[in-house]
C-alpha cells in the first residue's frame, strides 16, 4: 500500500503527475545512486547527485515513456555524473590508491563475504575503465540494460556497446588479477 | 558484433560473478531516499510497511516534510525580489508544479526518447528545493530525531507566526540542546531566514557565509547564500 505523508495538510491532494514521481523514485532510486557511484560520483555529493536527476526528471515528466522510466533516467544519471565528475575533482592519479580500494596487494576476500570490501573492489576496478567502456559496463553489466538501451543512452552504435562491454570485461578481469597479485 | 550477451553467459568467472550481484545489490539509504522524496517536492513517500526500513525513518520524514516547506518559504522569499517576507507553512504548497519552476521542462518530445538531453552544466537551474542536510553526523536515534524536530518545528512556526525573534529563542533552544545535531543544516536554514525576517541582513549573512565555507558542496550553501544576495 502506498501513501503520501502531506507536507502541509491541505496543500497536497496526490496528483497523478505526483504519484508518478514517487513511483521513479521508489522504483528506480537503487538504480540511480548505484550507477551515479559507480561511474564516479564521491559520497561527498552523491545525495545532491540523485536529487539532482529526480529534479531534472520530474521537469520532464511528460516526456518519459512509460516502460522506460529506467534507461530514461540513467540516462540522465549519466549526464549528472559526468558534470559531478568534471566538479569534483575526486580521482586520484590511481583510483586503486583510493582509501575504498583494497591495498595493492591484498587478497580478494574469501569468498567475496566482506560485501564492503567487495564494494570497493569493484568500485577500484570499474574506476580504472576508460571513458566509454566504463558506462557500457556499469548499464550493461550492473544495471542490466538491453544493448539497444545503452546503445541509444550513449548514443553509439549497438556494434560499438558490444566491444566496449566486452574490453571493458577484460579490462576488469587484468585489474582484478592485478589486485589479487602478491 | 551486435548479439551482446551478459557476461554471464560469455565466460565469466565465478568471482567476476559475484562481484556484479555484490553491486547489483547496492540499496539507496533511507535518508537518500527521503531526500530525493522532499527534493522533487511532491510529497513524503512511504509504505505502509515502511519499506524503507529505518524505525527512524518516520520522524526523518516529517524533519524533511518540514523542510520542504522551509524550502517553499526560501523560494517564496526569492521570488519577493528584495522583500523579506517568510512565507508561512500554510501559504507555502509543495506539489510538483513547483519543482517545475526550478527545472526548466521542455515541451513533451512527440516521440519520446530515452536520451535526455537536458544540460547539467548549469547546477542552479536543476538545483533541488530541499536537499539533504549537508554535514552527516553520527546517526541519531529516533527519539533524538523527534526531540530535534519538535524544536525545529517551534521555530518554524514562529516564522510562520511572523515572529522571528521567537524563532531565534527557538534556534537558540535547539543549539543549546542539540550541538551536534542530525538536522544542523537545516537550523542554519531557517535561522538565516528568521534573521532576514528580523531585517538583521549583517548576522544573516554571517550566519550563511560561515555555513557555506564549512559545508561548500551543500546545496543549503548555495541555497543561504542566495537568500542573504537576494536581500539587500
Amino acid at each position: 500500500m502506498y501513501s503520501v505523508l502531506p507536507l502541509q495538510a491541505s496543500a497536497l491532494k496526490g496528483s497523478s503527475a505526483d504519484q508518478r514521481v514517487l513511483g521513479l523514485v521508489r522504483d528506480h532510486l537503487d538504480a540511480v545512486v548505484r550507477t551515479l557511484a559507480k561511474l564516479g560520483v564521491s559520497d561527498s555529493v552523491l545525495d545532491d547527485a540523485a536529487q539532482q536527476v529526480f529534479v531534472i526528471a520530474t521537469g520532464k515528466l511528460a516526456g518519459i515513456e512509460v516502460g522506460r522510466e529506467r534507461p530514461y533516467l540513467l540516462g540522465i544519471a549519466l549526464r549528472v555524473a559526468s558534470h559531478a565528475r568534471r566538479t569534483v575533482q575526486r580521482r586520484r592519479e590511481s583510483p586503486l590508491d583510493d582509501e575504498l580500494a583494497l591495498p595493492e596487494h591484498a587478497p580478494l576476500p574469501d569468498q567475496l563475504l566482506d560485501e564492503r570490501r567487495a564494494h570497493a573492489l569493484l568500485d577500484a576496478v570499474v574506476a580504472e575503465l576508460p571513458d566509454g567502456m566504463r558506462e557500457a559496463f556499469v548499464l550493461f553489466e550492473i544495471e542490466e540494460l538491453s544493448a539497444s538501451e545503452v546503445a541509444e543512452l550513449l548514443d553509439i552504435p549497438i556494434g560499438t556497446v558490444a566491444s566496449r562491454v566486452r574490453r571493458a570485461r577484460e579490462h576488469v578481469r587484468q585489474n582484478l588479477l592485478r589486485a589479487r597479485k602478491p | 558484433m551486435s548479439d551482446l550477451r551478459r557476461w554471464s553467459e560469455e565466460g565469466a568467472t565465478a568471482e567476476e560473478l559475484s562481484l556484479l550481484e555484490v553491486a547489483r545489490r547496492r540499496r539507496a539509504s533511507p535518508a537518500q531516499r527521503a531526500a530525493v522524496v522532499s527534493a522533487v517536492g511532491v510529497g513524503v513517500a512511504t509504505t505502509a510497511a515502511g519499506a524503507a526500513g529505518a524505525a527512524g525513518l518516520t520522524t526523518k520524514l516529517v524533519g524533511l516534510a518540514l523542510l520542504a516547506s522551509v524550502g517553499a518559504g526560501v523560494a517564496l522569499l526569492q521570488a519577493g525580489a528584495g522583500k523579506p517576507a517568510v512565507a508561512p507553512a500554510t501559504t507555502a504548497p509543495v506539489v510538483a508544479t513547483s519543482a517545475a519552476t526550478v527545472v526548466a521542462a521542455p515541451p513533451p518530445s512527440a516521440t519520446p526518447s530515452a536520451t535526455p538531453s537536458e544540460p547539467v552544466d548549469a547546477p542552479s537551474e536543476a538545483e533541488p528545493r530541499v536537499a539533504a542536510k549537508a554535514a552527516k553526523p553520527a546517526p541519531a536515534s529516533s527519539s533524538s530525531l523527534s526531540r530535534e524536530l519538535q524544536v525545529l518545528k517551534q521555530a518554524h512556526d514562529a516564522l510562520a507566526r511572523d515572529n522571528p525573534n521567537g524563532a531565534l529563542s527557538a534556534l537558540d533552544d535547539y543549539h543549546a540542546r542539540f550541538p551536534q545535531g542530525a538536522l544542523g543544516a537545516e537550523e542554519t536554514v531557517i535561522r538565516v531566514q528568521a534573521l532576514l525576517a528580523r531585517g538583521d541582513r549583517a548576522r544573516a549573512a554571517a550566519v550563511a557565509h560561515q555555513f557555506s565555507a564549512a559545508h561548500p558542496e551543500s546545496l543549503y550553501a548555495r541555497r543561504v547564500e542566495r537568500l542573504v544576495s537576494d536581500v539587500k
